[in-house]
């Protein structure tokens, strides 16, 4: 490496190049804290040719945006939580833009409760909320860390607080989602589920802004847990219902299951389905499991088609492959 | 890849390098040592003498870039990390020309690394020691966390007044990644390491 000689020749108030840098360090012309001054502004101009690069980056991260939303409204229902999720979007891009005017920023906190029933779409939510504030810029990773009890409450004494921090840790940057959070309110008071809540505060003091909680559960339990714990619901200002399905809901949630497989209900078949799901509905067990349910009806049905079509496979055509008839479903349900 | 350790003189980080070269598991050290002609000799040392050879107590002991290749295993992979030690940065004008020359060579470095690490004397802040904090490091702040992967390691955290050191380095530079550190101890050595494996390209 050779900075014995001068690019310029000239004597200039201003640096030009970052080799000139170097060269005017080694001369003795500036110190090194002017040294990086200049290259870091010597950086930004070559940034600011690449401006345009970032232009389209930023359209990129919009296109990035919509297609994330486009997949929320794919989902079945749920038009609550995707009125919330097109504000949430409003809100931060509006604090983007204000920031571009100098004017000062909301820090909101956007931490969340979702609560539901199981299989009403609460891990499939964070999920695509993960990869939005991601797309957004909100969310550096924007990756989703499930969590449950075990995973955070340990065995002996201080042993709760080291693991819960170890998750924070790997959470950090994307979305931290505890499933069936009111476990940890559940034990009583020598429980080491409390550690687990107070720690969890604490790193929502701590880290602010760097990753999002969301604590899920069903709704009684969910209510019941967080008035254990004063500071809780403060801490939580967003509280996302995720209310069951009505049986047009799940038809339509089942429909699109079996696209995904290129199967098709007969006709017969899902008018059958339908009116055994009108006549349950409201009476299903409340852990029922909704959308799970469904796909565990169609699963089987799946398979019961399997067994009628094996008999004659020799006779088989592409059409009855992807037929589900009325037979199939019933012995499932 | 290469980490780039830079910071001011004094402020640990010979030390840094030779000891957490030996935490990452090196049994001895072979240094590639760039001198200011662009000369690249190497030289094997065992990690005892290393330290006694390397690290001094005067400013501006290390003036050629020293590089040492550590292994970093994490289960099955083998990630071969490159920390290299550079001459301590001035706020001043350096009066000898050599030092000079070693500063623009490390600044140099800094222009095409893949990653920083900038360390800061925690209990020397406030001070008017040649290794407290100064106009140097936010310059290197500003400017390094544009480049690449960043992170200040407040140093001498073994020592009394760091403790009050590392708050105002947190205040002071808000928004960095900030590991505070022992060199001596081997403090916070796992959060180095961590942030090192995070960042990997």
């Amino acid at each position: 490496m050779s900075l014995r000689t001068n690019p310029s020749g000239t004597v200039s108030s201003n640096p030009k190049t970052p080799r000139e840098v170097l060269y005017w360090v080694e001369h003795g012309r500036i110190s090194s804290d002017a040294a990086l001054r200049h290259l870091s502004q010597l950086d930004r101009r070559s940034a600011s040719a690449a401006a345009t690069e970032g232009k389209a980056n930023h359209t990129s991260q919009k296109d990035r945006a919509d297609e994330v939303l486009r997949q929320l409204d794919q989902l079945v229902g749920l038009s609550g939580v995707k009125l919330l999720v097109r504000e949430i979007r409003a809100f931060i891009e509006v604090q983007q833009r204000r920031l571009d005017f100098h004017l000062p920023q909301d820090t909101q906190m956007l931490h969340m409760v979702f609560q539901g029933a199981p299989g009403t779409g609460k891990t499939t939510v964070a999920r695509l909320l993960g990869q939005l504030f991601e797309a957004l810029g909100v969310l550096p990773k924007g990756h989703l860390v499930e969590v449950e009890r075990a995973d955070l409450v340990g065995e002996y004494i201080g042993h709760t607080a080291q693991k819960t921090r170890e998750v924070i840790k790997r959470s950090l940057g994307g979305i931290m989602f505890v499933d069936e959070a009111y476990s940890l309110a559940r034990g009583g008071e020598k429980d080491f589920g409390k550690e687990a809540i107070d720690t969890l505060v604490k790193a929502m003091e701590d880290y602010r802004g760097e990753f999002l909680l969301i604590l899920a559960g069903y709704p009684h339990e969910m209510a019941w847990f967080m008035s254990t714990n004063p500071g809780l619901l403060s801490r939580f200002p967003i509280h996302l219902e995720f209310p069951d399905y009505n049986a047009q809901e799940l038809l339509e949630i089942g429909r699109a299951m079996l696209a995904a497989g290129q199967y098709v209900l007969t006709k017969e078949a899902e008018q059958g389905f339908l009116k055994h799901l009108e006549d349950r509905q409201g009476n299903w067990h409340t852990n029922a499991g909704n959308a799970r349910m469904i796909r565990n009806i169609l699963e089987h049905a799946v398979r019961r088609q399997a067994v009628r079509l094996a008999g004659h496979l020799d006779a088989v055509t592409r059409h009855d492959l992807t037929q589900l008839t009325w037979a199939d479903l019933e012995g499932g349900l | 890849m290469e980490a780039l350790v830079v910071g001011k003189p004094n402020c640990g980080k010979s030390l840094f390098v030779v000891n957490f070269a030996a935490y990452l598991g090196l049994k001895e050290v072979r240094l590639e040592m760039m001198d200011q002609d662009g000369v690249v000799r190497h030289q094997k040392l065992p990690l005892e003498k290393a330290r006694r050879q390397l690290v001094s107590h005067v400013a501006h002991k290390t003036q050629t870039m020293q590089s040492i290749s550590v292994d970093i295993l994490t289960g099955r992979h083998h990630h071969v990390i490159c920390l290299t030690d550079t001459v301590g940065l001035t706020d001043e004008i350096h009066f000898e020309n050599h030092i000079r020359r070693a500063m623009a060579m490390a600044l140099d470095q800094l222009t095409h690394t893949s990653m920083v690490l900038h360390l800061i004397d925690a209990s020397a802040i406030g001070l008017a020691r040649p290794e407290s904090l100064s106009l140097m490091d936010e310059a290197m702040a500003r400017y390094a966390s544009t480049i690449a992967p960043y992170a200040i390691l407040a140093n001498k955290m073994d020592r009394d007044l760091a403790k009050a050191g590392l708050d105002r380095v947190r205040e002071r530079f808000r928004g960095q990644a900030i590991i505070p550190i022992s060199a001596m101890t081997r403090r916070g050595f796992r959060d180095v390491k961590t942030f090192i494996l995070r960042h990997w390209p």
